[in-house]
């Protein structure tokens, strides 16, 4: 009888240690056996993409290779393969690819996208310039290279939006390190950097037809190390604005960038200072979320030492990172965590936006990091976030980069995508440097997922459109995402918790040309797609 | 006292019998033992690029303790070899065989203990391997022999590995994949001396080892009188002329230049490393010239051992003038905007390891094919991130030549430093290639 009880006590113990860990990595099991086979300074992106190249809805990703391969992982109903041969996307070797970021560019149904790399020739990969992969027919891709448009530099990131709003949407280039000296003191020793960096470049799409490079013309050939942006309607005014993070800022003088578009005219407005967006850091990513249920889009920003939870309220940028315990300042005592994707999305579809940042060491002159700096993971509950990475299952030491939030397996949950790079610190010995699948294991609640596509005089992608969900008096605000985390890019479909709701009561749908669609009673657990035209239809899943 | 010469006299005439028999092991069997150890070799080229801290000084250090053991392991059945366990500092072979044994499965075990050993921090995937092949041989051999002689040869086998290891731990370079960079040394502060550079901003590799015990005592005095040039600020000196030498290489558009920096550049974490490359060129070649197991045996441990003397003596050296990298005088002198084509490694300049290396290894070659053999590596062909185009050599010198001027077509180091490391790595070559014998 003793014996009995014990066995159950000891079971009982599992069990509760088993539920709470939200997260097992699958990578293996899903046929995702990849190692990346170089070092870190092989590759500084590290980028994934989302995209569903078939239209078969369910959702592939590309991950990025630095100096070696790249791969399409194929989606076949929750396990992938390596379809990158079978795409045509092999043609890509010899890239340098730092990050992938997807749009319909031509509004043909299919998902095209763009791939950033360090095209300088800085001691690896070729000479080029980036590359736009058009998809046909969701069978194969076609490589049209940027050449004739923007030189061959080192292009790190890339965010896509319609911010002339023509219906077409644009590209935005992020451009990195031309060259880099080091700051020595009157004994030789190195107390800094000496970054000179190239010059940010803007796409205008012509009809889906052609692109003209106009960056200048328009304000934003920013000379600071880009590392993040975001094209986000930021004021509420119909058109899209831009949030732009610079790395080694403290070092170049040119910190992060607010620009407001002023259209209908030709151009922005470098708002940095006076919106107190002008931190001299070093930024790696951008993260949109309401993580307060105000109705409002804030942003989460990643650095190596402080990262910063962002609000926008009368013109002005608001830090509550500290407040909410968010700031992830220190590994421990003055040794900076380097954070690279810090991506909100809800975790047990409890209505509220949980917070994943992937964490990664990279071998920096200054400041002091640590190898020892692992993914963190925080649970909204209410008011406060409860740090719950050591328990969550996504706690790894190594150097992760990239992240990617989908449902990949259909099973109503959010899962993580999060590569990894392969560093020589002894202490990974014996480690597989591999990427992380981390399937989220959580008995997650209802959900209602919607994909925003827009039609007519609405690039189809439907960048910039924002949906409000009011659900039981609370008013949850999300975007469609182009382009997020650190040279990432996560699913389209905005996904919203109900909790034990079984359906959703309301939404709105703000279209960036000033239309609003009204949404009600959607059922539990579906995805809709709707357009802007104000069709509504519920999504094979 | 009689008795006792009785059993002395047997047991002797046990072990000439023995010895008489392991001579005259099949040709078979010593192919089928050559099989294993080369077979070992590809693995061993896996695990550097998949181990972690395998960086070249650490991978050289382990090639030389693999192709010892593959040399001992099956060098009573070699009548033309001779045991080196006497030439090299501080290794006593007391195992000798006195049993019936298959030396395919000796093979097989010394190779396999080693190899667990020496890539300790293998992943996991790469460990589950390494355990399928070793079992997949044994399997395959075991069943032409009893149960007792497998039994045997696999204890005898890990026995001889063991006293290996035993040796390899104290010479300083035991624990060196988990230190590469070890976090007190700090580099001194001159004009002249080497700071950390693009891209990687990593601190001082391997610092101490050159401080590591070498295999044959007098290795070093082949590289004492091995000096820097003078180093200058000045726009008219001899440095400034190897800096701006430097620099305009790296504006030919010729992208030759960079097809050969990229295809020896063999960097830590993504290549077997300079020795990988050199051990996979003497695989390719054993295989081509159809050589015996004596002659692979001799191919191979001289190789490995020349290898590990010219890592330790750069690193000596290297760590002795602590000299600037072109890139941190181009940028500080001349052009601030100038890159290299391949990365700068994370230690001084002078000397050049692969050229050291590299003079080390195709005098080795030399010294067992001469210098007219056509040479076609193939160790690249399977890679895409650069031009992994099989390349052909009519003679080992030229090999060599190609391999020292990549790191100057590279950018990272001055061409007088290449041709002063190339002469002292083909004397640190010639010196093993005398000095160590093999041949009875």
């Amino acid at each position: 009888m003793i014996k009995r009880s014990i066995y159950f006590f000891v079971l009982l113990l599992f069990s509760a240690e088993t539920q709470a860990q939200n997260f097992s990595e699958v990578s293996n099991e899903i046929g995702v056996d990849y190692i990346y086979p170089g070092n870190d300074f092989q590759m500084a992106g590290g980028g994934l993409m989302v995209i569903d190249v078939n239209n078969d809805g369910w959702e592939d990703f590309y991950q990025c290779g630095g100096v070696f391969p790249s791969k399409l992982w194929l989606n076949n109903k929750g396990t992938f393969s390596d379809a990158t041969h079978e795409y045509g996307l092999d043609l890509l070797e010899g890239y340098f690819i730092q990050g992938a970021i997807g749009a319909d560019y031509n509004n043909d149904g299919f998902q095209d996208f763009v791939i950033v790399n360090f095209g300088s020739g800085l001691g690896m990969g070729d000479k080029k310039s980036p590359v736009l992969l058009k998809n046909i027919n969701g069978k194969s891709f076609e490589l049209i290279s940027l050449e004739n448009l923007v030189p061959p530099e080192d292009y790190a990131s890339a965010s896509w939006g319609d911010f002339n709003n023509d219906g077409h949407v644009d590209l935005y280039l992020l451009n990195y390190v031309a060259s880099m000296g080091v700051l020595q003191d009157s004994t030789g020793k190195e107390i800094g950097y000496l970054p000179i960096c190239f010059e940010n470049r803007l796409l205008l799409n012509q009809k889906g037809e052609k692109f003209i490079e106009c960056a200048e013309e328009y304000g934003l050939n920013d000379g600071g190390c880009g590392l993040a942006s975001s094209f986000t309607d930021i004021d509420n005014d119909g058109d899209l604005d831009l949030l732009l993070l610079n790395d080694f800022g403290e070092w170049t003088g040119e910190g992060n960038k607010f620009y407001r578009n002023d259209y209908p005219l030709k151009s922005f407005s470098d708002l940095s200072d006076s919106s107190g967006f002008n931190q001299k850091m070093y930024g790696m990513s951008i993260g949109p979320g309401d993580y307060d249920l105000d109705g409002d889009i804030d942003y989460y920003i990643t650095n190596i030492g402080r990262n910063y939870l962002f609000e926008f309220s009368d013109n002005r940028f608001i830090d509550v990172a500290k407040k909410l315990n968010l700031d992830e300042s220190f590994v421990y005592d003055s040794v900076r965590s380097t954070s690279w994707s810090g991506l909100f999305f809800d975790l047990e579809f409890d209505g509220d936006l949980d917070l994943f940042i992937s964490q990664g060491n990279i071998a920096t002159l200054i400041p002091k990091t640590t190898i020892l700096d692992s993914n963190k993971f925080f649970l909204n509950e209410g008011r406060n976030f409860k740090d719950v990475s050591n328990s969550s299952g996504i706690a790894d030491v190594l150097s992760h980069r990239g992240t990617i939030i989908f449902d990949y397996d259909h099973d109503g949950d959010l899962d993580i995508i999060s590569s990894v790079v392969k560093l020589p610190w002894g202490a990974y010995a014996g480690r597989e440097q591999k990427i992380k699948v981390y399937r989220n294991d959580t008995k997650a609640a209802n959900w209602v997922g919607i994909k925003l596509v827009g039609k007519g005089k609405l690039c189809r992608d439907a960048f910039g459109a924002k949906i409000l969900v009011e659900q039981n008096g609370i008013r949850h605000m999300k975007e469609v995402d182009a382009g997020t985390g650190h040279a990432s890019q996560s699913t389209r479909i905005l996904y919203f918790g109900l909790g034990k709701d079984s359906k959703l009561q309301k939404a709105t749908v703000f279209w960036l040309d000033g239309r609003t669609t009204e949404l009600s009673n959607l059922k539990k657990n579906r995805v809709y797609e709707v357009t802007s035209k104000g069709k509504v239809r519920q999504v094979d899943w | 006292m009689k008795k006792a010469l009785l059993i002395s006299t047997i047991l002797l005439f046990n072990f000439v019998l023995l010895a008489q028999k392991n001579e005259s092991v099949s040709s078979e069997i010593k192919d089928d033992c050559l099989l294993v150890h080369r077979q070992w070799l590809e693995e061993a080229y896996i695990l550097t690029k998949n181990t972690v801290g395998f960086t070249a000084p650490v991978s050289g250090r382990a090639y030389s303790y693999l192709a010892i053991g593959m040399y001992e392991s099956t060098v009573e059945i070699t009548p033309e070899l001779q045991s080196i366990h006497s030439q090299l500092d501080g290794y006593d072979r007391n195992t000798w065989n006195d049993n019936e044994l298959d030396y395919r499965l000796v093979a097989n075990s010394v190779d396999y203990e080693l190899i667990q050993y020496l890539y300790r921090a293998m992943p996991q995937s790469n460990r589950e391997r390494v355990v399928s092949i070793v079992d997949s041989i044994e399997n395959k051999y075991a069943k032409d022999c009893s149960k007792k002689v497998r039994k045997n040869s696999i204890a005898y086998g890990k026995k001889l590995a063991i006293e290996i290891l035993e040796w390899s731990k104290k010479d300083g370079g035991d624990t060196g994949f988990r230190n590469n960079f070890p976090e007190e040394f700090e580099p001194p502060y001159c004009p002249s001396c080497w700071i950390k550079t693009v891209p990687g901003y990593l601190p001082s590799l391997l610092p101490y080892w050159g401080e590591n015990k070498q295999m044959l005592k007098e290795s070093n005095v082949t590289t004492d009188s091995c000096v820097v040039f003078e180093f200058s600020e000045d726009s008219s000196s001899f440095m400034y002329h190897e800096a701006m030498r430097v620099l305009e290489n790296s504006k030919l558009k010729d992208p030759e230049y960079e097809i050969i920096a990229e295809y020896w550049d063999d960097g830590a974490g993504y290549s077997g490393t300079p020795t990988g490359h050199f051990f996979t060129i003497a695989n390719q070649i054993a295989g081509q010239q159809n050589l015996k197991l004596d002659q692979a045996m001799e191919l191979y441990v001289k190789l490995g051992v020349a290898v590990n003397e010219a890592f330790i003596a750069a690193f000596r050296l290297k760590y002795k003038y602590n000299f600037i990298r072109p890139i941190t005088y181009i940028h500080r002198l001349i052009d601030s905007k100038f890159n290299t084509r391949i990365a700068s490694p994370p230690f001084p300049e002078f000397p050049s390891g692969h050229s050291f290396q590299s003079g080390a290894a195709t005098e080795i070659m030399k010294s067992i094919f001469g210098d007219s053999l056509t040479i076609v590596d193939s160790t690249n062909i399977d890679r895409v991130d650069i031009d992994g185009t099989p390349r052909t050599f009519s003679s080992f010198t030229e090999m060599s030549e190609e391999v020292s001027i990549s790191r100057l077509y590279g950018g990272i180091h001055f061409l007088k430093s290449l041709d002063e490391s190339l002469k002292y790595g083909r004397k640190i070559g010639k010196y093993v290639a005398t000095e160590l014998k093999c041949r009875k």
